[in-house]
């Protein structure tokens, strides 16, 4: 039983390695697979798009498309953010669905999911406030979705995350909720009044420093998953792509990926709980 | 004698970059393994958790060198901007590796003490580990975010200034 | 090569931006890990206070950050506006 699992792990692997190999495309080479004048050949040829080309590409890859003629929306982004919703959707409707007493696998991780955040929210910002857990693991849970979801190589596939719209959409967000929470727990003029603490003077300080926060977790975000973005196709490039950029994958994608998701999911709960307490 | 002006600020722009970040990291980690140690002699039933703390904190503290590496990379074999013949182009490309080496050493140096802080207290009270790595995490990327700053700077004087 | 005035000034506008975010990161990095650190102390010794040093250590990070974003903010003036 064991010894059939880890086979099946084994092509899982290499059939990740050959679907990597074919659609990661280096720097200036890229992968050929095919025959050539009657010979079956895997080499690396020569792209046309430079270096330059690409990383631009990287930074602006947007496709423009106009929604009943007047609304433009970035469809390259939106595309892959329908589908991590889609997935949320699915997800939440098929464990509400299928309650039993006896969890099923599923189940267990929706609950696992809720019980860890359960803590967390209830460490952080106390006993009362337990009904800020829904929205905390839904940051949690799309951020790291949008995070991992570049891992399935599909050509056109991308992290939402790498875009500076999503991420300051996201931040902007969070921090005007932030705010909103505040204001509802204290009331208005206690709130206002918090600026001017300790002394009046110093009121502007304190709020460019709530725009700080809003710029750092942005920046964050984007710059970790962009700059993983672009090691790995820098050093595709550089070792011809065979076997190293999936190990690089795994851990921008999977490692960086999850722990920025949580940084980003912990600082908006922190920001809350200072704001409201 | 025909000189490439290129060569000459993209050399001296990688090593800058690869050199300055490696000090932040190395002192990082080196701190972070020598307060493993240190709290391993102390609770040495604790060994699992404080290595898998260990290379977690190092894994941290060597992003900011990973992102110097990149820009280095880039520098020298992306043939970004090979054919600039004006000052400001070329002075970018030196500019870029200076700003991702500079911008490590502290990133570095601080995500260092963070992990080693997080080991020693593992070391101390090794029933909190959860709750200590949790606040490893968020304040090691915290203090990460100014080299995320610096690559942001650096990728634009590579590719957009 | 002929080097104008006007390329001199741009040139030094980029080093600058180089130099002035480099520089800038220095500093909140190593405060932003000492904060980091010592709360990881604190919560070794006195776990039951923990949300109570977590919202500290966040609060003190944020403002040791703020020159950090000073001089992310003059890099790219610096970039864009010069």
């Amino acid at each position: 039983m064991k010894k059939a699992k880890k086979k099946k792990i084994i092509y899982i692997i290499l059939a990740i390695i050959i679907l990597e190999a074919a659609v990661s495309v280096g720097l200036n080479y890229e992968l050929q697979i095919g025959r050539v004048d009657g010979k079956f050949v895997v080499r690396n040829v020569k792209s046309k798009e430079s270096i330059k080309e690409r990383i631009d590409e990287e930074f602006q890859s947007d496709t423009i498309v106009k929604i009943a003629g007047r609304f433009p929306v970035n469809w390259n982004v939106i595309k892959v953010i329908l589908a991590v919703d889609l997935l949320i959707i699915l997800f939440g409707f098929f464990v509400y669905k299928n309650v039993k007493l006896i969890p099923t696998k599923i189940q267990i991780i929706a609950e696992d999911l809720y019980t860890f955040f359960r803590t967390i929210v209830t460490d952080t910002i106390g006993e009362e406030k337990v009904h800020f857990t829904p929205y905390i693991a839904t940051i949690f849970i799309f951020i790291e979705l949008c995070n991992i979801i570049g891992l399935i190589p599909i050509p056109g596939n991308m992290e939402p995350t790498r875009n500076l719209n999503v991420t300051l959409g996201l931040g902007t967000m969070a921090i005007v909720l932030v705010h909103f929470f505040a204001i509802k727990e204290k009331g208005l003029f206690p709130y206002l009044k918090e600026f001017a603490e300790p002394v009046f003077l110093i009121a502007p300080i304190n709020i460019i420093s709530e725009f700080g926060n809003l710029i750092s977790i942005s920046f964050r975000l984007f710059g970790n998953i962009l700059g993983g973005a672009i090691i790995i196709l820098v050093i595709s490039n550089l070792t011809r792509y065979i076997l190293l950029p999936v190990g690089l994958n795994m851990f921008f994608g999977i490692f960086i990926g999850t722990i920025q998701a949580f940084v980003f999911t912990m600082l908006v709960l922190s920001y809350t709980a200072v704001a409201i307490k | 004698m025909e000189v490439s002006y290129y060569q000459l600020v993209s050399y001296l722009g990688a090593a800058f970059g690869v050199g300055l970040a490696s000090i932040g990291a190395g002192f990082g980690e080196g701190y972070v393994a020598g307060e493993a140690c240190h709290a391993m002699m102390k609770q040495p039933k604790a060994r699992d958790h404080l290595l898998r703390t260990m290379l977690i904190a190092q894994a941290l503290a060597e992003t900011g060198a990973i992102f110097a590496l990149l820009i280095a990379l880039l520098i020298l074999f992306g043939n970004v901007k090979e054919a600039a013949n004006n000052l400001p182009d070329l002075i970018s490309v030196f500019a870029a590796g200076l700003v991702m080496g500079l911008g490590c050493i502290g990133t570095g140096t601080g995500i260092g003490y963070t992990g080693g802080k997080a080991c020693m207290g593992i070391g101390r009270n090794p029933r909190q580990t959860n709750l200590i790595t949790r606040t490893l995490f968020v304040g090691a990327a915290v203090a990460e975010s100014t080299a995320v700053y610096s690559l942001v700077i650096g990728l634009l004087l590579l590719f957009v200034a | 090569m002929e080097i104008t005035g006007v390329e001199i000034i741009r040139a030094a506008a980029l080093l600058g931006a180089g130099i002035c975010m480099g520089f800038g990161a220095i500093g909140p990095g190593i405060g932003e890990g000492f904060v980091g650190g010592k709360a990881c102390e604190g919560i070794a010794r006195a776990p039951e206070n923990s949300g109570l040093l977590t919202r500290t250590m966040l609060v003190g990070q944020a403002v040791s950050e703020s020159t950090g974003i000073y001089s992310l903010v003059i890099a790219l003036l610096l970039i864009f506006a010069v």
